[in-house]
């Protein structure tokens, strides 16, 4: 309620004389007056919205920016439903089933138009619009002091890894968008402007450098009341996207490997030192089959070839309360839907069989047959704990059925929709390091120049995390040339006794009783050690060549057996046949054409036509 | 520009019509007449005869006189008024001298000259410019509940559909066609000065909206008029037009009682002809016969299977366990509707002293609904006085409270507690108590049946969905007089409204729909929704007479309104018991809650002046400015009329049998701001993120939100003939509605799939015609009156492109080119009478990727396209909702002590869409079905019209297409009264009358459905979509006036 000088300039440049022509001269001085009259009542016009907030009553202070923050995970989580669906039916590992109907089919078959509604733009962008609002009125809090520097640092990195997360995974969906980093504030915004789309190979780059820009990389502190937050039951901190999580993928995207397993490395540490060896470590450390935070596919110990005393632990990181204290070794970000609740959890409706649940999707009978299936236990099982019984299982009806979803799904209260969304978590992250050292090592040459130090080594860190452990791949020998016995052995990632690799290659894996010592990686396993299965190992006969692509296809095939159905498989596809087809035209293509074409074989379908042109592999959507 | 062009017009006429005779002699003219009775041709002694400007004077015993006009006065038009105790007062315009023979008629008789309210008070019809129409309504037998029965068919153009027959329910308004799409398209009530919203506000219960006008007693009504022209002056909210009601006032000292009591019934209506038990087991054999059940598996359905149990010597029962069950043949539209019974009781007072009169009234009405449970009880009570504080400053108060209750039922499309619904497709072998495995009944009710429909017993007896409305309306005016020539007025005023909705759907007998967490036992519902509305106006008056019938009346003033409005409403499901009704006993996990909070703010400074030369010519101008919070800046509503009296020009005052000739000429701008609080802003609304709420963006701002506009040209001629025993009048009239609400797409990249945009524009072409006439007027008096009025409306342009909405099932479309709304499906052409016509036409539907073709005794769909797959794509327009013609006839007999009263309303020419005869006859469920599916194809070669009977319609033979649009023309003997007033009376008892009314007794229609007058929702998309609406019932009032 206020006549300042700026109410009334807005007041006059609006004035419309609707029918200005019809008023006669003398009519304009009465027109005048009464223009006046309202300039000073007009301001008693402005009403405060109650049933919506007005611009002009929110971003005031810290509390304010928190409900933004709070809506804003609301508006990302609805994207669950879609993200999902794009990322893994737009791929190898997931199929649709009779029931679904012909806009899911077109998704699965590659055969989608703009106007499925699948590959609706607006929720995503209704993240990123929120995005850009929030971030300007972040700014504008910061030099209007309501914001002190270390609560704008916390909420605006926050807010922009939303929004670089958003740009990312709609970028790799649909290859070429609209790059809006400002808010719409008129109506004149609208215009669609050619100038505002870019794609991919100049998004990455960009959501990089915006990554880089953050002023911090760290999670929420006490400083802006957002870390420790719980709402109901459910901790806050499983749900704000982890900035070096993002950072390390988009690095891997950029060919940034180094930084890539730096920043996985910073994650590693995140928090200062490492202060526990069981968090992101994937350990193997169980002797009863008991100890539930052990994500292993073991054997009751002594019966190691026994199949009837498989204990299935690694299904444990699905279904386990995220209130539980050991949800943290493997999580980094989940969201859980409460039933009660919106946003609804809408995978019990995708994917199950009960209740609310319609099956429209299963996993393709490639994922099982040509990825668990043909997995071998180190006890000689052709089995993957992480298939059957893991990422899906078989229903009364003998109709194979997606469970990562539903371990929240109670037969007694069929209708109660509620469950977990994966977004990152240890095995994955664990995977991409590996990634990012088999690339690196091929980068050759020398440490600091010393010979003693070539960077080829660190393909053994890729070895250690895809298969084994950091402790069975770096013994420390004993001068005596015997490997020395567990209870005393010094595991620990090094080129040789005493000469440590370089951060951000150096694992503590030691384990000795005399001097008494426990390095914070000595329960480490590797990807596959953890599911009891066989190495993959290179050698020269192998069909893929050379080793550093070998070692990154066998990377991409556990991702499928590790994280299918969880809404990475097309961007680690796609990461794959893009870098391979920069480096050698076609490879990339031959390898979509591989590993999607399985599914297409296996459903009797034409493999869809996939040309070196990036183009048209991508989903096609209507941004206007 | 179109405006410009009618000014030079007007302009032009007034020029050409100026010339001031020039004088000529200078003797004093006499004027010599007699005054006359009409009926009797008796002479009319004491007649009061006051020449506009001089001395009354008044008839000698042989009722003749004589008046003296001076010589410069010769050529001057004047006015003469005439007025005779008992008979009334007429005017008459007078130029020259002549001899006149002046016909007095009874007060009842209603001539050319009728006093019209107008916001700044009572006026001539005679001197208005503007189009307006009076509703002076004889209140002395009416047995309405709400006063929009006053206006229906009484006023031209405005076109009053009453939205069901439940009680109480009220009507939906449109002024000379439909003038939104999104925004409302009702007309602006204005009681005693303040503004009503009369917006339908949403409610819980099916198909129900809250009627503002419910809350005022018919009985409590002096005046209305109807604003067609001129509407500008309410600015930003006048474009729909403007209704003003004025309440009860004392007009002397006297005091005056007056009673008024009436009883009344309903009649249960006439029920749609259903199978019946033998009938629909035959069909539903049929049915699910292709269904993919084999004739094994059918016989063993429980409703099928025709063995009674039988018990063993063990007491043990074999058979059909279920078959009591389902071996019934009941009529259930005999458990939904019911005679129902009124009544009403109202008392006025008025009376006063010298310095203040008051009028006091107090009513009660009960009326029950003919759909079971369902009635309405309303008490209502109103206070207005008149105080004269000084000479010059007068105070008036009004206040008035009225308290509503509705019991009611849900109507509308499917849902499994709708009454009227599923009295219709509940099976008739199912029965309404439970019954033994002996065929012994129970006094127990029913549950849910094998089909999953609800028992209406259940539904009529239990269900419980009542609306609570407490309306309080207090004004306080003050008018403060300068001089003859200044006057200020102002006034004050709290409106307070409150909606209080409790629904209650147990468990026992019903079937309930899933949440997307949990099975449905019970639900309990409440809502409450506030209106708070402070609105002030303040207005100067200046007037000033010239002399020789040369007047100026001007106003200025400014008005403010604040409202606030609160909406909160919970869902609570599951409580443990049909006994815990309350919304605190369900679940809690179950449990919803929401609500929404409004604000508005609105100014309107607004300026008029009249201006009127000579008797003869009629001007007047209006300019309101608005502001307000929905929209930035101030918006201009000019209005300019025009009129000329050819019947007051000196070569008129010969012709004798035109006493009122008039022709009008308007062109104005209102608008409507009904576009939603915050459209212009940005704002943020609530995001539920795992049960708390944070903020999200709400909308893209428009900040040229603006209110839509209508540009109203209207051409008027108002004419009497006759002495006065004819009227007539037309209006002819063009609508340019700019800047109209619409839902534009917005680019995906906003985040956004639409937002508000004055995207869309349309025109409203049409003419408005009332006749009246007095036909007998010796002992026996008849009063006839017609109105006519039609219109045609066209979208001009619309930014978000065609619109399709889906409205219970029809299809509307909306299009540039064509009027709003229109139905938009497939057309028909019969059915496959053989097996081979269908293969020859070769027709076909995709399923998937596989092609279905038409087969013998599917529907003969019209292949558009000539591609031979039936799609979309062969959808044509099949039907227009908007009549071509309505209006009304109404008549007034009296003879003696007696009266009889009709009205008669039509419509003509308005397509609907029957859903109750597509539920009742697409024969792909287990609904129950109307007997015209015996008629139903069943071998090949049967000549028919209706399809063969498939298990969920799998080629879509009863999709939306011209088999349900049906003629919906109509005329309805909407009242009908004797009256009959007592001349003998007691000494206290001043007058007393007695009267029977019967409503809707007789209706001629084709259409087919339960009522063709009917009206789902305000927004005219709705208009012609007839989804199981209560039918208004026949009803017989019996009632006697007192006055005391």
């Amino acid at each position: 309620m206020n006549t300042t000088k700026e109410t009334k300039h807005r007041l006059f440049s609006h004035i419309r004389f609707l029918t200005v022509n019809t008023l006669a001269v003398k009519s304009i001085r009465i027109l005048s007056a009464i223009v006046l009259l309202s300039g000073l009542t007009y301001s008693c016009i402005d009403t405060d919205s109650m049933e919506v907030l007005d611009e002009s009553d929110h971003y005031r202070n810290i509390a304010d920016a928190q409900k933004s923050v709070i809506g804003l995970y609301g508006k990302v989580m609805e994207m669950s439903e879609q993200l999902v669906v794009l990322n893994e039916l737009h791929a190898d590992l997931m199929d649709v089933t009779t029931n679904a109907d012909d806009d899911l089919q077109a998704i699965s078959y590659f055969t989608s138009d703009e106007d499925n509604p699948w590959v609706d733009p607006v929720p995503f962008y209704s993240v990123i619009q929120n995005c850009n609002d929030m971030l300007a009125h972040f700014n504008d809090m910061l030099v209007n002091n309501k914001f002190t520097e270390d609560e704008y640092n916390e909420f605006y990195s926050d807010v922009m890894t939303v929004r670089c997360w958003t740009y990312f995974q709609i970028g790799t969906l649909f290859g070429r968008i609209p790059y809006l980093t400002d808010p719409i504030t008129s109506l004149e915004e609208l215009v669609a402007d050619e100038s505002t789309y870019i794609d991919l190979d100049q998004l990455i780059p960009a959501l990089v450098d915006s990554m880089e820009a953050l002023p911090t990389l760290d999670q929420y502190s006490e400083i802006s009341g957002m870390s420790g937050k719980t709402l109901g039951n459910y901790s806050l901190d499983y749900y704000f996207i982890n900035k070096r999580c993002l950072l390390a993928e988009l690095y891997l995207w950029n060919g940034q490997y180094y930084e890539a397993a730096k920043t996985i490395r910073d994650f590693h540490l995140e928090g200062g030192t490492e202060t526990t060896w069981k968090r992101y470590k994937t350990i193997s450390y169980v002797y009863q089959g008991t100890f539930e935070g052990a994500y292993m596919v073991t054997y009751t110990r002594y019966l190691w070839n026994d199949i009837n005393s498989l204990v299935n632990l690694w299904v444990n990181m699905f279904s386990l309360e995220m209130s539980e204290t050991w949800a943290n070794y493997e999580n980094i970000n989940c969201m859980t839907y409460d039933p009660s609740y919106t946003p609804t959890y809408p995978f019990i409706r995708l994917m199950g069989t009960e209740g609310t649940g319609e099956y429209l999707l299963k996993p393709s009978q490639n994922a099982i047959d040509n990825y668990w299936g043909v997995q071998i236990q180190s006890n000689g099982f052709t089995f993957d704990g992480r298939g059957e019984g893991g990422s899906y299982e078989m229903d009364e009806a003998g109709r194979p059925v997606i469970t990562k979803y539903l371990h929240s799904f109670d037969a007694n209260a069929p209708y109660e929709q509620a469950g977990k969304w994966f977004i990152y978590r240890a095995g994955w992250l664990n995977l991409m390091y590996a990634e990012a050292c088999n690339r690196y090592a091929e980068t050759g040459g020398y440490v600091d120049g010393d010979t003693l130090k070539p960077i080829s080594d660190y393909r053994r860190l890729t070895y250690a995390f895809l298969n084994t452990s950091i402790s069975s791949e770096f013994y420390y020998l004993k001068p005596d040339g015997v490997t020395a016995y567990p209870s005393d052995s010094i595991s620990v990632s090094s080129w040789q006794a005493g000469v440590d690799y370089p951060y951000p290659f150096y694992f503590d894996a030691r384990y000795s009783t005399t001097p008494y010592h426990r390095g914070y990686w000595r329960d480490h396993s590797g990807i596959r050690n953890r599911a009891s299965l066989t190495s993959v190992t290179y050698d020269s006969t192998a069909t893929v060549q050379p080793e550093v692509r070998f070692y990154e296809k066998a990377i991409l095939d556990e991702l499928a057996l590790e994280t299918a159905f969880e809404g990475h498989r097309w961007r680690d596809i796609l990461r794959i046949a893009r870098r391979w087809n920069k480096e050698q035209a076609g490879t990339g293509t031959a390898l979509l054409n591989e590993v999607i074409g399985a599914k297409f074989a296996e459903n009797g379908k034409t493999v869809p036509v996939f040309l070196n042109d990036e183009s048209n592999w991508y989903l096609p959507a209507n941004f206007q | 520009m179109k405006i410009k062009n009618y000014i030079v017009l007007l302009m032009a006429i007034v020029a050409c019509i100026h010339e001031v005779p020039a004088q000529t002699g200078t003797t004093d003219l006499t004027i010599k007449g007699i005054v006359i009775s009409a009926q009797t041709g008796k002479p009319l002694a004491g007649a009061r005869l006051e020449l506009e400007g001089d001395k009354p004077v008044m008839t000698e015993e042989n009722g003749t006189f004589s008046l003296t006009i001076r010589s410069n006065q010769a050529k001057v038009t004047r006015l003469l008024q005439v007025t005779v105790p008992g008979y009334g007062s007429k005017k008459l315009f007078i130029t020259g001298s002549k001899t006149l023979t002046i016909e007095m008629n009874d007060e009842s008789f209603k001539g050319m000259e009728q006093l019209i309210q107008t916001p700044f008070g009572p006026t001539s019809s005679l001197f208005s410019p503007y189009s307006m129409a009076a509703v002076n309504p004889d209140l002395s037998a009416t047995v309405k509940s709400t006063p929009d029965g006053l206006f229906q068919g009484t006023v031209a153009g405005l076109n009053t559909v009453f939205r069901s027959g439940q009680p109480g329910s009220g009507s939906n308004m449109y002024l000379q066609g439909f003038h939104s799409l999104l925004a409302s398209s009702q007309p602006l009530i204005i009681v005693d000065g303040v503004p009503y919203e009369n917006y339908g506000f949403e409610s819980l219960i099916s198909n129900y909206q809250t009627n503002p006008l419910s809350a005022i007693d018919v009985k409590d009504i002096e005046s209305v008029s109807v604003i067609k022209d001129g509407s500008g002056l309410y600015g930003g909210k006048g474009a729909n037009g403007v209704i003003l009601i004025n309440t009860i006032s004392a007009t002397d000292a006297s005091t005056k009682l007056e009673a008024h009591v009436h009883a009344g019934m309903s009649f249960v209506p006439k029920s749609v002809d259903l199978l019946n038990a033998r009938q629909y087991r035959t069909y539903l054999g049929d049915l699910l016969m292709t269904s993919g059940l084999t004739a094994a598996d059918i016989q063993e359905l429980p409703y099928i299977n025709q063995d009674k149990p039988v018990s063993d010597e063990y007491g043990r029962y074999t058979g059909n366990l279920d078959y009591y069950r389902y071996a019934n043949n009941t009529d259930w539209q005999k458990s939904a509707y019911e005679m129902a019974y009124d009544q009403n009781y109202y008392l006025n007072i008025k009376g006063g002293d010298q310095t203040a009169l008051y009028a006091l009234s107090i009513g009660y009405l009960n009326q029950e609904g003919i759909l079971s449970g369902t009635s309405y009880d309303r008490f209502n009570m109103r206070f207005n006085s008149d105080i004269n504080i000084s000479q010059k400053l007068n105070a008036h108060t009004n206040m008035s409270f009225s308290y509503g209750t509705r019991s009611l039922q849900n109507e509308g499309a499917a849902s499994s507690s709708n009454l009227p619904y599923t009295a219709l497709v509940k099976s008739p072998l199912t029965a309404a108590y439970k019954y033994d495995y002996q065929g012994n009944v129970s006094p127990n009710l029913e549950d849910e049946d094998a089909f999953g429909v609800s028992n209406v017993n259940a539904i009529a007896d239990n269900i419980v969905l009542r609306n609570l409305n407490y309306r309080f309306l207090g004004k306080l005016a003050m008018d403060y007089t300068f001089s003859n020539k200044f006057k200020l007025d102002g006034s004050f005023s709290l409106h307070f409204n409150k909606d209080r909705e409790r629904i209650f759907i147990p468990s026992a007998g019903i079937a309930h729909d899933t949440l997307s967490n949990a099975v449905v036992t019970n639900e309990s519902q409440h809502r409450v929704e506030r209106w708070f509305i402070l609105y002030g106006d303040v207005f100067a008056t200046y007037a000033n007479d010239f002399g020789k019938g040369s007047k100026l009346i001007a106003h200025a003033g400014l008005r403010f309104q604040n409202t606030q409005s609160e909406n909160d409403y919970a869902y609570s499901y599951n409580s443990s018991s049909d006994d815990f009704k309350s919304i605190g006993y369900g679940d809690l996990n179950l449990r919803k809650i929401g609500g929404s909070l409004g604000v508005q703010n609105w100014m309107s400074m607004y300026a008029n002046a009249d201006y009127q030369l000579m008797n003869k010519y009629l001007i007047s101008a209006i300019l309101a400015a608005d502001a307000s919070s929905r929209y930035n800046g101030l918006y201009l509503f000019p209005t300019v009329s025009g009129a000329w009296l050819i019947s007051s020009e000196s070569f008129m005052s010969d012709v004798e049998q035109v006493n009122l000739l008039k022709i009008r000429l308007n062109v104005g701008l209102s608008g409507n701001d009904d576009i939603g609080n915050y459209s212009n802003r940005v704002y943020y609304t609530a995001q539920s993120f795992i049960g708390n709420n944070g903020l999200v963006l709400g909308g893209i701002p428009n900040a040229d939100i603006r209110p839509e506009t209508l540009l109203k040209s209207s051409i008027g001629l108002d004419g009497s003939f006759m002495k006065e025993r004819l009227q007539v009048s037309i209006d002819a009239y063009h609508h340019i509605i700019n800047d109209m609400l619409t839902l534009s797409h917005a680019p995906a990249y906003s985040g956004f799939d639409y937002y508000y945009s004055n995207g869309g524009s349309m025109t409203n072409t049409g003419l408005d015609l009332t006749v009246s006439g007095r036909l007998l007027n010796r002992d026996v008096k008849w009063d006839l009156g017609m109105t006519v009025s039609t219109y045609r409306n066209e979208v001009t342009s619309l930014a978000c492109g065609t619109l399709e909405s889906d409205l219970n099932g029809a299809i509307v479309q909306t299009k540039i080119g064509q009027p709003i709304g229109v139905f938009y499906g497939y057309e028909t052409n019969g059915v496959y009478t053989y097996q081979a016509d269908a293969e020859a036409e070769g027709h076909y539907i995709m399923q998937g990727s596989i092609e279905k073709p038409f087969s013998g005794g599917d529907i003969r769909f019209v292949d558009q396209t000539g591609e031979g797959e039936i799609n979309e794509e062969d959808r044509v327009i099949i039907g227009n909702p908007n009549p071509d013609l309505f209006g009304a006839f109404m008549s007034t007999i009296s003879w003696k002590s007696f009266a009889l009263d009709a009205k008669i309303i039509y419509s003509l020419g308005g397509d609907i869409f029957n859903y109750t005869r597509y539920i009742l006859e697409s024969m792909s469920g287990y609904e129950n079905q109307s007997k015209a599916v015996l008629n139903r194809w069943q071998t090949d070669g049967q000549q028919t019209t209706m399809p063969k009977a498939t298990w969920g319609d799998p080629m879509g033979n009863a999709r939306f297409s011209d088999r349900w649009i049906e003629d919906g023309s109509y005329l309805r003997l909407k009242d009908l009264t004797i009256s009959y007033a007592f001349t003998k009376l007691p000494e206290a008892i001043k007058s007393a009358r007695l009267f029977i009314t019967g409503e809707n007794l007789l209706t001629f229609t084709n259409y087919m459905g339960a009522d063709p007058e009917f009206s789902q929702n305000e927004n005219p998309l709705y208009y012609g979509v007839d989804a199981v609406i209560c039918p208004q019932p026949k009803a017989l009032f019996f009632g006697l006036k007192l006055g005391l």
